[in-house]
């Protein structure tokens, strides 16, 4: 009785389309299921082959880009709260610390000037390209894939900004990942912790290559393919190598957590916790460097290097 | 069309739940909020909303999640052409039994969703329970709201 209540008004409103439906729409209901059906298994396989389906997906982006930008809202009203609402004594303490931080590294950047300026002087004496400044440009995450089993990031800079897919992903601390996908105002980012993702590294103390693979855990890398007489200790830091032209050389990727030896397995064991806070950065660095961006570039001149 | 000033509205709200950060561990159960809109949609208005409109808002979902472009098109339209098929008797079942209908619908879209995915590319990911039991679980919710929506507007 109650139920019937309830769908009354739906009885009265839907009694038309129902006798309609007997007799016209079920027909084109049919047709237009087939029609959808083709045009998504066709949509599908296009954007698997063909590159040009990447303008589609960035014209589709300027309607889900509202959606991302307040679905970000909660995130940024909580920074925004934090932000407003700090003491004068814990301003003026985080204001002594970065002044005193500022210093410290406008001292390092000194010397590094000269540094450099003797490196290229050596690298020319040995005929190696000149090393250039890779130029930056700061962008906000907004958004946090909601999927468990991927580890994707949106931040709030995309085709507009001059976001190119391949780029990569730093914080203060190392490299985060790389640009996946790119909408008009907003990009997506795959991090170094996914399990679809790998990185060339090699190991500073001693220039040792590997691959770092992503584990799907967010605080570990998996280096693969690591040789069990390789030297290879804890601690050790692990930076990009630049091969494979997506990430620019020199970059920290993490810190080598664990070296183990099985027997039974034709490899060492090897794992490294990210340098980046790949689960706290707020603000990521976008990298634009020539390596990244012109693959062609570097199996051409493949002779000089 | 009049209809669809309230029903792109709710859709935008259905998007926005689906892209909200939550707790990790409630992402595992996160209801399909797009499809169960477009369940509620296809329920009560069968003659406006349909197989195009899954279409339609699939192929934004898939933008949204960043999937390959179709592949929720494909899905959120055969669940749409389901729910047609049977709109007329889902009206008549109790909140209960439209949640287990509900239940069994999204698992299937999850799952036309998931071997599609495995065609194309050898891989997916294989969370189909937990998401449609989410869904099962916060339709009756949804449904009212959506219900209440949609008669204080009139459409």
């Amino acid at each position: 009785m109650r139920i019937a209540q309830r769908h009354k008004i739906n009885f009265n409103k839907s009694k038309e389309p129902i006798i309609k439906g007997i007799f016209s729409s079920g027909q084109s209901n049919n047709s237009r299921m087939v029609m959808a059906l083709i045009l998504s298994i066709g949509l599908m396989l296009a954007d698997k082959y063909f590159e040009p389906m990447q303008h589609v997906r960035s014209t589709l982006g300027y309607l889900i880009t509202p959606v991302q930008w307040v679905a970000g809202v909660p995130g940024q009203l909580g920074v925004w709260a934090e932000s407003s609402a700090v003491s004068r004594a814990s301003l003026q303490e985080e204001n002594d610390r970065l002044r005193n931080e500022s210093l410290v590294l406008k001292q390092k950047v000194q010397q590094m000037v000269s540094l450099r300026a003797e490196n290229n002087r050596l690298r020319e004496l040995l005929n190696a390209s000149e090393l250039l400044d890779d130029k930056v440009q700061v962008a906000e995450l907004i958004g946090v894939d909601p999927d468990p089993y991927t580890h994707h990031i949106i931040i709030n800079k995309g085709e507009q900004h001059g976001v190119f897919v391949g780029q990569p992903i730093l914080d203060a601390q190392g490299l985060m990942g790389q640009v996946i996908e790119v909408l008009p105002y907003t990009a997506r980012v795959l991090l170094l912790a996914d399990s679809n993702h790998a990185i060339p590294v090699l190991v500073n103390r001693n220039g040792i290559r590997a691959i770092a693979v992503g584990s799907g855990r967010l605080d570990e890398l998996a280096l693969i393919y690591v040789p069990d007489t390789a030297d290879i200790q804890e601690g050790d830091l692990l930076v990009s190598s630049g091969l494979g032209s997506r990430y620019p050389r020199g970059y920290p990727v993490g810190t080598i957590t664990k070296v183990a030896h099985d027997p039974g397995e034709p490899f060492a064991i090897v794992s490294a916790k990210p340098q980046a806070q790949l689960d706290r950065s707020r603000y990521v660095l976008l990298v634009f460097s020539r390596e990244s961006k012109l693959p062609e570039v570097v199996t051409k001149e493949g002779g000089d290097l | 069309m009049r209809a669809y000033a309230v029903i792109l509205p709710t859709f935008f709200l259905a998007f926005l739940l689906a892209s909200i950060q939550m707790p990790r561990l409630l992402d595992y159960i996160r209801p399909e909020w797009v499809a169960m809109t477009l369940a509620f949609w296809v329920l009560v208005r069968p003659e406006v909303a349909g197989v195009f409109l899954g279409f339609t808002m699939g192929l934004l979902l898939d933008v949204l999640h960043g999937s390959v472009l179709g592949l929720n098109a494909l899905s959120l339209s055969i669940m749409a052409f389901l729910v047609i098929l049977l709109h007329s008797r889902l009206r008549l079942y109790n909140p209960l039994q439209q949640s287990f209908i509900v239940f069994v619908l999204v698992g299937l879209y999850l799952l036309v969703r998931y071997w599609a995915e495995s065609l194309l590319f050898g891989q997916a990911k294989a969370a189909l329970l937990w998401p449609s039991v989410g869904s099962a679980l916060i339709w009756p919710l949804w449904y009212n709201l959506l219900l209440f929506i949609r008669q204080y507007f009139r459409d």
